[in-house]
């Protein structure tokens, strides 16, 4: 096993406030390969994980043939973790597509680009002129560049007019977009990774961040490694790496975040912690919450999380005497019950705390895929582009001059359609074409047997572009073959908003073609043209592109005006809002405690946490938030699917180290498809005993919706919840009959999402272990 | 103090709350394929239960017997397309949250009337609860509306 596959983060650098973070020069070359050997290094930034560490691609005889990490980048200074080490080998992957494909006689044969996009345009110009544009769904990813994303929703919005666009980025970055806009006005995350260099204390709530953020984890090592380590509060049902190095550690039980944050919330009210300064001038709401959680003393919530309350009074209390706090979240919080309320009431402790826009004192709502932030900026999922409000007629009408169109053409009566009601309006019927770009819902929704009962419908077309022929892909009428990172030119920006440039390093395989060219091109052939009657989309390149998003991004809080590809070749990664003003980037928002919280400037005017009602502009008005940051107050209410006696356990589903959504890059370097090659279970040691099952064991994981086989992994988790990888679909698996027992864990999840983030729950079904008696 | 008509009003109420609980629920069995629509439905009927449970001390207190209340006719289900049918149903339910929502305004108005602290409470707990029913009605209605009224 090479090195950085037995210990996936390296040697120590430790890291004690006030230093720089030193470099550590982390590369890959292909065996065989010397370093003076490569033709020349491409300057990119790694897309496996949202941290965006900025590295170099090695290129030799027109191949890629290695990565190294830009010691210059303040990201990663020089390091990458083992899926940025090894996943580059994907583009040189013998699977690769290299020409389009279409359905013919129930099989999909290759066919020639004008052949496959001729039956594209032709299937959505027949629905555009029968039913209309909302019969035409878009369903896209985390994992494009910024320009192809701007292009896709001025193409889907502006364009077709529909209001069916939305990304994967629903499944796993919604409810932080989400949270950022309901405490804060918008979307954005507030701090800056060298606000991790400088706490005191580290909050990671549902957050992973060993397995999920190796870069940002090695940092966080460096810093507990130094003489003066933050304290490390970790809040997770399982035993994970980071939660083995916690200072304190509470395994509380999936589905009861907000009782716990909420009783947290008590303690730091009830033990005086609250900066009441900070909280009078700079916030609103805090009389509301105070009632709320007078009602969550300790105990209650300890009876409810099932740990103890002297646990919960000891976070509080180490929360509470923090001088700086960093807080991070991830799944554990956005895929779990009452997702955005309780995203909202960790961006509350550090309101209260006065711990926001400071040097070492921020909350990350992170993001999981590389890119997800662009999807969000550029409005290539439920927002319009810049950050714009769907409610405020002045921010549609800002877009409609941007696109040379009529407001009325840009879909705006309704907040735009998420991506559980998309795949609904796809099963009623409603959709009758939906294009996925970029990702694998076979495999990456919840209760897989209904989202392929929807993707086989005849009466839908469906179209997906991808590198690979994922179990998505094997689904679709026409596939068009993408263009891989390293591929092709464009930017894409990280969870702490460092824009990094991806420079073309090799051209594509065969046929395959950049999603920024395909989204061009199927505008022409449909003929999309603006009111002055030119063509709808006015720039060819990614460079064009660019220039046109910084005027869309411009005066808007996620400004890019400031920003050109030559200052990203000049510099490496540099943090939005980069404007003539702050021409070399902003590192924290919100320095003077003031939030873009007026009817002007805020993306979003809220919801009711409970029911997801949508607040109106009177609603808004009413508030009177007026450049004050939002104090949201939720009751707790238990998951509507709880362990009973038929499913007695509670299933979470997530990422593990090695491996990346669905594998489909990760599973095809060999490193890590060799570290981690096929799913397994984990079950507690009680639970394991209970049930007479030993390691390595396989048995059958049955929720009402389906069933998973999987060896048994027997660990510390708590008792009466059982893990699953969610990466473990069926592309690679060889079997005569193409059968084989269903590995993916979201055959058991259940068609349930957040209200107000939409994001679906994949973290609280119940399930029940079945031995396999062979 | 006459608090004959403030009893009335408890009852209204309380039979407002009632049939709004049973009204969430025929939406929520009528359009079973919308899982997000079945569940708020059920949440927001239990809630609406609850709210009359909430009223029942007091209705014993001003003499009237909530608990017993009288069985409530269910509605009956029809058989036209199902998204019309969610428009409607929603619109309709949009109107029954309305009417518990006045009741409670009145029954609030009398309770301070009465200076009945406890009531008042109540109201004030419930009566944001029903606003927040009514907003996620009516918004739910605004999201399906452009799709189904143009297909």
């Amino acid at each position: 096993m090479k090195p950085r596959v037995a210990d996936p983060w390296g040697a120590r650098t430790p890291l004690a406030v006030g230093d720089e973070w030193s470099v550590r020069h982390d590369e890959c070359l292909a065996e065989g390969v010397q370093g003076d050997e490569v033709d020349r290094w491409v300057q990119s930034a790694c897309v496996l994980c949202s941290n965006g560490c900025a590295l170099d691609i090695a290129v030799k005889d027109e191949q890629i043939v290695g990565v190294r990490g830009r010691d210059v980048d303040r990201v990663n200074r020089g390091r990458l973790g083992p899926k940025g080490l090894f996943s580059w080998q994907a583009n040189n992957s013998p699977d690769r597509l290299t020409r389009p494909l279409v359905r013919q006689n129930g099989s999909l044969v290759e066919t020639d680009w004008d052949t496959a996009m001729e039956l594209v345009v032709g299937r959505a110009r027949e629905l555009l002129e029968e039913k209309g544009p909302q019969s035409l769904g878009f369903y896209t990813t985390g994992q494009l560049f910024l320009e192809e994303y701007y292009t896709l929703a001025l193409v889907a919005r502006g364009g077709i007019g529909t209001p069916h666009l939305d990304g994967n980025t629903r499944l796993c970055t919604a409810t932080s977009s989400t949270a950022l806009k309901e405490t804060f006005g918008c979307d954005g995350q507030p701090g800056t990774y060298d606000d991790i260099n400088q706490c005191d204390t580290l909050f990671a709530f549902g957050h992973n961040i060993a397995e999920t953020k190796t870069v940002l984890w090695m940092r966080i090592l460096d810093r507990l490694e130094a003489p003066d380590p933050p304290t490390l509060i970790v809040v997770d049902p399982r035993e994970t790496p980071t939660a083995a190095r916690a200072d304190l550690h509470l395994p509380i039980r999936n589905g009861t975040n907000l009782a716990l944050l909420n009783a947290i919330q008590h303690e730091l009210i009830a033990n005086s912690s609250v900066d009441r300064d900070f909280v009078d001038a700079h916030t609103i709401g805090f009389d509301r919450l105070e009632t709320m959680v007078a009602n969550w003393p300790a105990e209650r919530a300890a009876e409810i999380c099932g740990v103890p309350a002297g646990a919960i009074r000891d976070a509080a209390g180490r929360i509470g005497a923090s001088e700086k706090l960093v807080s991070t979240c991830l799944q554990g919080v956005y895929q779990s019950q009452q997702a955005t309320a309780s995203a909202c009431q960790v961006n509350n402790i550090h309101l209260l705390r006065g711990m926001i826009g400071k040097p070492g004192c921020t909350v990350f709502q992170m993001n999981g895929q590389p890119t997800a932030q662009n999807t969000r900026e550029c409005g290539a999922d439920g927002d319009l582009s810049g950050f714009r409000n769907w409610q405020n007629a002045k921010h549609v009408e800002e877009l409609a001059r941007l696109w040379n169109v009529d407001p009325l053409q840009i879909p705006h009566a309704t907040a735009p359609t998420h991506a559980m009601q998309i795949f609904r309006y796809a099963e009623t019927g409603a959709i009758g074409f939906l294009w996925i770009i970029a990702t694998n819902p076979a495999v990456s929704m919840p209760e897989l047997a209904r989202i392929r009962a929807i993707l086989e419908q005849e009466r839908l077309f469906v179209v997906v572009s991808d590198a690979f022929l994922t179990e998505t892909a094997e689904l679709a009428d026409v596939v068009l073959p993408g263009a891989l990172w390293g591929e092709k030119l464009g930017t894409f920006t990280n969870s702490d908003r460092t824009v990094h440039l991806s420079e073309r390093a090799v051209t594509p395989p065969g046929e395959a073609r950049a999603d920024l060219d395909i989204f061009i091109d199927f505008a022409a052939r449909l003929g999309l043209r603006d009111k002055a009657d030119d063509p709808l989309v006015p720039w060819r390149d990614a460079e064009s592109a660019f220039e046109a998003w910084k005027e869309c991004s411009r005066g808007r809080p996620c400004d890019y005006s400031g920003l050109s590809y030559a200052k990203l070749r000049d510099a490496s990664g540099i943090q939005w809002p980069c404007t003539p003003s702050a021409p070399e980037g902003t590192e924290r928002l919100y320095t003077e405690g003031r939030f873009p919280t007026t009817v002007e400037e805020c993306e979003d005017f809220g919801h009711d946490l409970v029911t997801g009602a949508v607040n109106t502009e009177a609603d808004f008005r009413f508030m009177d938030p007026d450049g004050r940051a939002i104090l949201k107050a939720v009751d707790y209410v238990p998951p509507s699917e709880m362990p009973d006696e038929e499913y007695p356990l509670r299933l979470t589903t997530g990422r593990r180290v090695y491996h990346f959504h669905t594998r489909t890059k990760t599973g095809r370097a060999p490193e890590l498809a060799s570290a981690a090659p096929d799913v397994w279970v984990e079950v507690s040691t009680a639970d394991a005993e209970r049930l007479s099952l030993v390691e390595g064991e396989p048995v059958a994981v049955v929720s009402r919706r389906g069933r998973v086989e999987a060896p048994v992994r027997i660990t510390d988790a708590r008792e009466g919840v059982v893990f699953l990888p969610f990466h473990y679909g069926s592309w690679d698996r060889d079997d005569d009959e193409g059968k084989h027992a269903p590995t993916a864990a979201n055959e058991l999840t259940l068609t349930e999402w957040d209200p107000v983030s939409k994001q679906p729950l994949f973290k609280v079904a119940a399930v029940r272990l079945e031995p396999i008696r062979r | 103090m006459k608090t004959d008509r403030l009893r009335d009003t408890l009852r209204e109420t309380h039979a407002a709350d009632r049939r709004l609980a049973r009204d969430f629920r025929a939406v929520s069995a009528r359009n079973h394929e919308e899982v997000d629509v079945v569940r708020m439905c059920e949440r927001l009927a239990a809630q609406c239960d609850h709210h009359a449970e909430l009223l029942v001390p007091r209705g014993e207190h001003y003499g009237a017997n909530l608990a017993a209340g009288d069985e409530l006719p269910t509605t009956a289900a029809d058989t036209e397309d199902p998204s019309v049918r969610l428009l409607r149903d929603l619109s309709a339910l949009y109107l029954c949250v309305q009417e518990s929502e006045i009741w409670w305004t009145l029954l609030g108005q009398g309770a301070k009337a009465a200076r009945d602290q406890e009531l008042i409470a109540t109201v004030y707990a419930c009566q944001m609860e029903t606003g927040a029913q009514a907003h996620w009605v009516k918004g739910r209605l605004k999201e399906a509306a452009p799709q189904i009224l143009l297909s």
